[in-house]
């Protein structure tokens, strides 16, 4: 039995593509990650958006940002991933903050600051989805197994109805990446592609999208 | 650098340690699963606490329960995981709810049941253990992917110390057992061994074997 999309009530949600994920000279590169692996969502994740604008799903963008002393860092950050500090990983204001510019934001959209991995502890997201009477959630960007999985286990757990794309999400570790698709299809979402996304959507992309 | 803990400001936190899970006759068991890979946890959680009875840590529980005509099963239960409910997992006031009885929660200890992977979406675990003071949390039960994992990235993100116990969890699925343990010690939790933790709270290995 699919689970079935439609383009009523819903919205994407693009997680966490910025520059310090997705640039060579970005953060989590200096930490010595794969960020090709992370960049790799990109065609993908461009793709979608373009369908959600034809489709007029409305788009949000989250962003990790930290301050820059990391007041807000938490156990994450002190305890358990101190280099983050070290590199200044997405610091308010920086460069390595900033949605990628291949990612061509639109006035409009909205943007969704985060120090959490899921998108939805702490922020404002919830109450902007459930004004907007947002049932149906399809969620893409990095990091697949870390940030996308957490705010997909917060959004099916909210009882949005969620959907992940697994052509529009990407993960350092390979090995981790698939599996966090397979947990995620087993208990919190459909697991579904790119191109499932627009036909469900009722959008073709002309092949310079 | 690892994350140290010992008895002050730390809790036990058992998972869903329920006849459903981790015994023949349970609902996991009607579906299909190898329960006996999560009655694998069972030994170790029993051993974990007898150890915080005799440090004085305290122990709480959280228990799975749905309402038993699943009008609390949303999404999850409605769409990804219909079988849940043709089965009847862990509907309220029913054998397959309870807690193991090896298991037995004492008169004192929190009890958190919950709807939900994690035990602090719409439950009482956050404001128990702020009343508490409590710092640190230690993990085990089932299932390590699922709702062990969901209530990790939970508890992390909400600023405590977690260890998650490696010989005290159970999953069905081998890769997703892995991965989980890898995810949890990559940016949530340290992972750690019954026996480091009794350690860590001095208790002498002879108590709990």
């Amino acid at each position: 039995m699919t689970i079935k999309l439609g383009k009523e009530n819903c919205a994407l949600i693009v997680v966490d593509m910025q520059n310090g994920f997705l640039d060579g000279k970005g953060s989590m590169a200096q930490l010595g990650f794969a960020w090709e692996k992370l960049a790799a969502a990109s065609p993908g994740v461009q793709r979608l958006v373009a369908g959600a604008r034809k489709a007029k799903v409305p788009i949000f963008w989250t962003r990790y940002v930290y301050e820059p002393d990391f007041r807000d860092g938490g156990v994450q950050i002190e305890e358990i991933m101190p280099m983050m500090k070290d590199v200044k990983l997405c610091v308010a204001g920086t460069w390595d903050a900033e949605i990628h510019p291949d990612m061509k934001t639109e006035d409009g959209d909205t943007i969704i600051d985060k120090n959490r991995p899921s998108s939805f502890y702490a922020t404002r997201l919830e109450s902007y989805l459930r004004a907007q009477g947002i049932e149906n959630v399809v969620v893409c960007g990095v990091t697949t197994n870390i940030c996308v999985e957490t705010t997909v286990r917060d959004a099916s757990q909210r009882d949005f109805r969620t959907f992940v794309v697994r052509d529009a999400v990407g993960e350092v570790d390979d090995f981790r990446g698939q599996t966090a698709l397979k947990a995620m299809e087993y208990l919190f979402a459909r697991v579904l592609n790119v191109n499932e996304v627009l036909d469900e959507w009722g959008v073709e992309l002309s092949n310079a999208a | 650098m690892t994350m140290e803990f010992g008895r002050d400001k730390t809790a036990l936190v058992v998972v869903d340690m329920q006849n459903s899970y981790c015994r023949a006759g349970g609902r996991i068991e009607k579906l299909g699963f190898p329960f006996e890979r999560l009655a694998a946890a069972e030994p170790g959680c029993i051993r974990l606490v007898a150890a915080a009875r005799k440090a004085g840590v305290p122990v709480i529980y959280t228990q799975y329960v749905y309402q038993p005509d699943y009008k609390d099963g949303g999404f999850i239960v409605n769409e990804i995981m219909p079988a849940l409910k043709d089965v009847g997992l862990c509907a309220l006031g029913s054998w397959d709810a309870e807690i193991l009885e090896t298991l037995a929660p004492g008169p004192n200890d929190a009890v958190i049941q919950k709807n939900r992977p994690s035990a602090f979406y719409s439950t009482q675990l956050e404001s128990v253990l702020a009343a508490m003071k409590i710092k640190n949390l230690v993990f085990c039960g089932v299932t390590t992917n699922m709702c062990v994992e969901t209530t990790v990235r939970d508890a992390c993100q909400r600023d405590f110390r977690c260890f998650v116990v490696s010989d005290a969890v159970g999953e069905i699925d081998d890769d997703r057992a892995e991965v989980a343990l890898m995810t949890m010690g990559f940016f949530f939790a340290r992972v750690l061994t019954a026996d480091e933790v009794f350690e860590s709270w001095k208790v002498p290995l002879s108590n709990v074997a």
